[in-house]
């Protein structure tokens, strides 16, 4: 647990450090809305349009993808690298602050802002009529499992690399992967057989399986249990790799 | 116990590309409680290895290290609220304000001295609202030793302090350092200026080639192991042979050019006083034996 007497200026320290990067805080906080947004677009423009795809299945799911692997990539992997390439974990290793506790702090804000975000999309969905209230519960589970399996993911990026630039933009580049093959931005239904058999059962797919399953969406490729189990599993194997693989120092 | 810092039998290793680096080669010291402390030597020397090890950043190959007669490895709970390291990065968290910086170093001690007294003392007063990433060199210098004062430390480890300080800053961080000294802080810092560990340090340990080859007061050190004072002079040229014959009753001269001599001497009086008598000879200037002369007296070769 974190030391009682640090937690309130640990979480200060990470929230102010967090929110005055604006380039990187301020591009994670509004790309899910402006992707959903131009997504909302298309369906609209193409209501009523025979044979043309139903993207409003899509929004929600997808809006939540991106604030989960936004948070959990682009503003862990990238700010995590740095504080190492800066020397400053270095530094706060002769201090009193024990290792874990800066770690732990470093994260939960993340996830509380991923929280937040997450509340948000929601609140949206439900008043768009994206999302019944009833369904809200089990997406925010959902989106809970999905944001550690990818904090973690974040996590090892930030926590073996040494360049802040590098691990950002693998952070990045793993992001958009993950989501164009996840079927929440390239319809699977569009998509050859074979390969949406391979791209179904990726970690990432899996975990927009299940927000389509929670949010009742027929999109789904596999049962919600077997997507929930490996999903976890895959959650429990990264979190173990992140702890054992994290770099605190570079010699 | 005496001494802050016991280092016995020091060894440190490092792989590289190119083979096994010896950075530290049996490095015995031991560092007194209360003032100041220098570590002196030439960049590479094992310098700022040595103070990694001694703030726990690194672990040596072989030896011991006692810092207040404990283990650094085994109790570093107990050391890191009582020894300090002043980063040397320039830019730990570019996001913070100085004053929020300070205010969360000081969070993590159990007494930490008061922000604004470490501003004023650091001359950072007025850029308590500056963002880390906005200082100056200088003034990221001056963040950094605050951030290693102000939790109010038994032992002060800093790493070239007064790197990219100008004149004046320099004299107020010294003043500073005595001040804390005074009441009881070791301070143990690492410079390669030689003016700096003569006038700062009340105590000096020479390290070259990842040994310490001397300790002792500057003065101490100057008078053991530094040659005397250097008098140059000019002397006409035609009278240069008789002076040189005569002047070997006191060292061997050096002919520097056509016209300049100097001689190394302990007995600086008698060979002003034989100068003096020469109306051939002008221009006297006495170097005083310096810690540089010491230096490379104990090392072999020069500083830098």
């Amino acid at each position: 647990m974190i030391q009682h007497k640090h937690i309130g200026s640990l979480l200060a320290l990470q929230v102010r450090e967090l929110i005055r990067n604006t380039s990187y805080f301020i591009f994670v906080i509004i790309f899910p809305f402006i992707m959903a947004g131009m997504f909302l677009f298309l369906s609209h423009l193409m209501k009523g349009e025979p044979g043309s795809p139903d993207f409003s299945p899509f929004v929600l799911p997808m809006a939540i993808f991106l604030a989960v692997t936004g948070t959990a990539l682009t503003i862990t992997a990238g700010p995590l690298a740095e504080l190492r390439q800066s020397g400053a974990l270095r530094v706060l290793s002769t201090t009193p602050i024990r290792k874990s506790d800066f770690l732990v702090s470093y994260l939960l804000v993340r996830l509380i802002m991923a929280t937040v975000q997450i509340i948000v999309i929601e609140g949206i969905a439900v008043f768009l009529d994206l999302l019944s209230l009833k369904e809200t519960g089990s997406v925010f589970l959902v989106s809970l499992l999905g944001l550690s399996m990818f904090l973690a993911l974040g996590y090892i990026i930030g926590g073996c690399l040494s360049s802040s630039q590098l691990a950002t933009n693998l952070g990045t580049l793993v992001q958009l992967l993950s989501l164009f093959m996840s079927g929440l931005a390239i319809p699977f239904a569009i998509l050859p057989d074979w390969l949406t058999n391979i791209l179904k059962w990726i970690p990432s797919t899996l975990f927009g399986n299940l927000i389509f399953w929670a949010s009742g969406k027929p999109q789904q490729q596999v049962g919600a249990t077997i997507s929930f189990c490996i999903t976890l599993a895959v959650t429990v194997v990264l979190v173990f790799l992140a702890i054992r693989s994290f770099k605190w120092d570079v010699e | 116990m005496n001494n802050a810092i016991e280092l016995k039998n020091l060894v440190k290793k490092y792989e590289t590309p190119s083979g096994l680096v010896k950075a530290l080669d049996d490095l015995t010291l031991a560092v007194p409680q209360g003032g100041i402390f220098g570590l002196l030597g030439p960049n590479g020397a094992g310098k700022s290895t040595t103070l990694e090890i001694i703030v726990g950043l690194r672990k040596a190959s072989a030896g011991t290290v006692r810092i207040f007669d404990r283990d650094p490895q085994r109790d570093s709970q107990w050391i890191r609220q009582r020894v300090s390291l002043q980063p040397q990065e320039s830019t730990i968290f570019p996001q913070e304000q100085v004053g929020e910086m300070l205010s969360f170093w000081s969070s993590l001690y159990d007494q930490p001295r008061d922000v604004n007294q470490v501003a004023t003392w650091m001359g950072l007063e007025d850029l308590l609202t500056r963002k880390v990433a906005k200082l100056s060199g200088g003034q990221k210098q001056r963040l950094n030793v605050g951030l290693a004062l102000i939790g109010r430390p038994k032992l002060a480890i800093l790493d070239e302090p007064s790197t990219g300080l100008d004149v004046m800053a320099r004299d107020d961080l010294w003043k500073v350092l005595r001040l804390l000294a005074e009441e009881g802080t070791t301070i143990v810092l690492s410079t390669h200026d030689l003016d700096e560990a003569r006038v700062l340090c009340h105590e000096v340990a020479v390290i070259d080639r990842g040994r310490a080859v001397a300790q002792g007061s500057p003065e101490e050190l100057i008078q053991k192991y530094a040659n005397g004072t250097v008098i140059s002079f000019r002397v006409n040229p035609d009278a240069m042979p008789d002076v040189l014959t005569e002047l070997r009753a006191f060292g061997e001269p050096e002919i520097e050019d056509e016209s300049m001599v100097s001689i190394r001497t302990d007995d600086t009086d008698s060979v002003i006083a034989f100068l003096s008598r020469r109306p051939t000879v002008s221009q006297f200037h006495m170097n005083e034996p310096s810690l540089h002369d010491a230096f490379i007296r104990l090392t072999g070769h020069e500083f830098e």
